[in-house]
């Protein structure tokens, strides 16, 4: 009876290692998806891509005269779609 | 008699029970014995075969595929790296309503469901047929949810190559095919160390076919595939690809290519050509994008080939730096052709022959330097050889046996003519004379042994180990430095080169146009250039090259280097020399490749 008690434990904890197995393979695979990921969004092209259409749509935004900007424009600068990446906040506003 | 039969009575009982309990004892003997016996049998006789049965049963081995290496720029950015992804198959002989099988699959994937239906009837007796492989992982979850016979069908995960920066660098990187075969650039040419060793996982499973046991000592790690470093710079590159585009986009040329090099280590930071594509997709690949004009165009270099002439003409003591080199009002007669130069000068120095680039200079210090001397200064800076870049598709070049020169290639080779050239040749030989007069070996691959490359401890990362770049002295430095700092340096401030010109830097370049050659006549086209800039700088100490090859532009009627090459080239130096602070600080590859390389 021992023994099959013991023939029975050892066979349960090879069945945990060689779930680890799995589970080493399925993170490592995870980890090369996530790396991937990263990879892509943060690649020099697309970043430029960003900062390229950050800058004409604040160019845009830009009032062409010297003056205090408009309510309207404030609130679109200030809107979250602006990607995450932003290497320059909105100077802030004076309130006159 | 009542007492005998009284007596007899328990000998009558007692006789049979003794014989049956001493039988069955027997019998219990015996069949123990017989138990005993064939567990020694089994045990003993029987063991090895048992064995051999148990473990065909029981184990089952699975191959464990290597994990193709990554390609990282520099910096460590990754260029080239591999993800796993189900590809699914099917049994035919299992499936027992094939139509609606079809239609369910055809519900989720993007495939002709005739050509299927018909493909999986005629196999009707077969194990196994693709459906499609590479499938995305929400069609691997939509298949699942479909509920078809489980026998019918399965999955089977296969790797899949995935270049993270697009279109960049893909004449460098090659791209692997479905069967994970590389082809073309660094994929092809170092496919062997880039695939790595699949290994063997056997295991035990129990009566319901669950996994119990992975057996360690029977199994084959895999060798994954050992991880580039390539020597390019992920920007400069990106920046030199915009810039060429552009150039294509208004010039509208067959091809173009570029070249950017650090010429004191042969190292390649940047390597374009166009028409391109995006290894992601390689069934969208235009056929003529295939090409890497850098290394598999041959053509005649032009103007671009006279420093090498003028620099082996001083070497040789055929001619000194303050030399006055007559040029005949432009027009010299050559045996039964005559040499015309674009603009007629009378004479010229040695230091304007090349700013003007006047032809006939050219072929007067070629006169001078005679035609060994001439063919000797070809093959040392390395033209009709192939450089030994790690890329596949490289050719030699053409240079003809100089048995087959006559008298007309003392005119013709000095102006870059009669000769082939590649772009990587051109670029490696003008290195060549901004380091000093030290040719090396151009390449792709960052040396890991060196300081550049820091390893930490605990890495498991195995890099592909550069070759040893060779190195050879070709001209006094004196005289490179002379060529660089002079001539080539006023060909920018003051000759054909004008356009390459950089406020606050000191340029040196030269420009190249040659004919293309015209299959028709024979002769050489009025009509198709090709047409070229190189340029460095600082022209005090050359850190970084750029070459720029534009074949037939045909936009504006225009096809000078100096109008064409120069203002692209010029650009992408001015970023490459921003860049070079950056380029050469030293990166540590981290195990896993977690995280882009630190630098230190």
């Amino acid at each position: 009876m021992v023994g099959i008690g013991l023939e029975k434990q050892t066979l349960e904890m090879k069945r945990a290692v060689s779930r680890q197995y799995f589970q080493v393979d399925l993170l490592l695979e995870m980890h090369a998806r996530l790396r991937l990921q990263v990879q892509e969004l943060t690649a020099p092209a697309n970043l430029a891509k960003i900062e390229a259409e950050t800058l004409s749509r604040h160019n845009r935004l830009q009032p062409t005269s010297r003056s205090f900007p408009s309510a309207t424009s404030i609130e679109v600068l200030s809107e979250p779609k602006l990607p995450l990446l932003r290497w320059e906040h909105p100077a802030p506003v004076r309130k006159p | 008699m009542s007492d005998t039969s009284a007596e007899s009575t328990p000998t009558t009982v007692r006789l049979p029970f003794l014989w049956r309990s001493k039988l069955a004892s027997v019998c219990m003997l015996l069949g123990w014995a017989i138990m005993i016996g064939r567990l020694i049998h089994l045990q003993g006789a029987q063991r090895e075969s048992l064995n051999t049965r148990v473990t065909r049963q029981s184990s089952f081995t699975e191959s464990i595929p290597a994990r193709p290496g990554e390609i990282l720029d520099r910096n460590g950015h990754v260029l080239a790296m591999t993800v796993t992804c189900e590809s699914l198959y099917v049994v035919p002989s299992e499936i027992d309503d094939v139509a609606d099988f079809v239609w369910q699959l055809t519900r989720v994937l993007d495939v002709n469901s005739d050509e299927l239906y018909e493909r999986l009837v005629k196999n009707s007796e077969k194990q196994f047929v693709w459906v499609q492989r590479r499938l995305s992982e929400e069609q691997t979850q939509q298949i699942r949810q479909l509920n078809l016979p489980s026998r019918a069908w399965g999955f089977r995960r296969e790797y899949l190559r995935q270049y993270p920066q697009g279109d960049i660098a893909a004449h460098v990187l090659g791209m692997r095919d479905i069967d994970n075969i590389g082809h073309g650039g660094l994929e092809q040419s170092l496919d062997d160390l880039i695939c790595g060793v699949d290994g063997t996982r056997m295991m035990t499973r129990d009566a319901r076919g669950v996994v119990v046991e992975v057996e360690l000592d029977r199994s084959v790690t895999p060798e994954h595939g050992r991880t580039v470093i390539s020597t390019l710079d992920i920007l400069i590159q990106i920046k030199t690809e915009r810039l060429l585009s552009e150039l294509v986009e208004r010039w509208k040329p067959v091809g173009a290519c570029a070249i950017v090099m650090e010429p004191n280590t042969g190292e390649v930071l940047a390597m374009a050509s166009q028409p391109t594509f995006n290894p992601n997709h390689p069934g969208e690949v235009p056929s003529n994008a295939w090409r890497n004009l850098a290394v598999s165009a041959v053509f005649e270099p032009g103007s671009t080939f006279k420093p090498f002439v003028v620099s082996w003409a001083i070497q040789q003591g055929a001619i000194r730096r303050d030399d006055v080199i007559p040029c005949f009002s432009g027009a010299y007669r050559m045996g039964k052709r005559i040499l015309h130069d674009h603009h007629p000068y009378s004479k010229l120095s040695v230091e304007d022959v090349l700013v003007k680039s006047s032809n006939i200079g050219m072929a007067r210090i070629s006169e001078q330097l005679g035609l060994h001397e001439l063919y000797r200064a070809t093959a040392a800076f390395g033209f009709g050889a192939r450089t030994g870049i790690e890329l596949p598709g490289e050719v030699d070049g053409l240079v003809r046996p100089q048995a087959d020169w006559d008298e007309y290639s003392l005119g013709s080779i000095p102006m870059g003519h009669e000769l082939a050239v590649t772009p990587l040749q051109l670029i490696t030989a003008h290195a060549a004379l901004a380091n000093r007069g030290s040719m090396v070996r151009p390449h792709l691959l960052v040396d890991s042994s060196s300081d550049q490359i820091t390893p930490l401890p605990l890495s498991d990362v195995r890099t592909v180990e550069a070759a040893p770049g060779l190195e050879s002295t070709l001209i006094d430095p004196e005289i490179a430095e002379w060529i660089v700092r002079h001539p080539m340096k006023a060909v920018v401030e003051r000759g054909t080169g004008r356009n390459g010109q950089i406020d606050g830097l000191s340029i040196f370049g030269k420009t190249g146009t040659a004919q293309k050659s015209d299959p028709e006549t024979g002769g050489y086209s009025d009509t198709k250039h090709v047409c070229s800039f190189i340029c460095g700088a600082p022209a005090e100490n050359p850190q970084v090259l750029v070459l720029i090859m534009v074949d037939e532009p045909t936009a504006e009627g225009l096809h000078y280097g100096g109008t064409v090459a120069a203002p692209t080239a010029s650009k992408i130096l001015e970023f490459a020399l921003q860049r070079l602070p950056h380029v050469s600080s030293r990166m540590t590859v981290r195990p896993e490749h977690d995280l882009p390389a630190r630098r230190l």
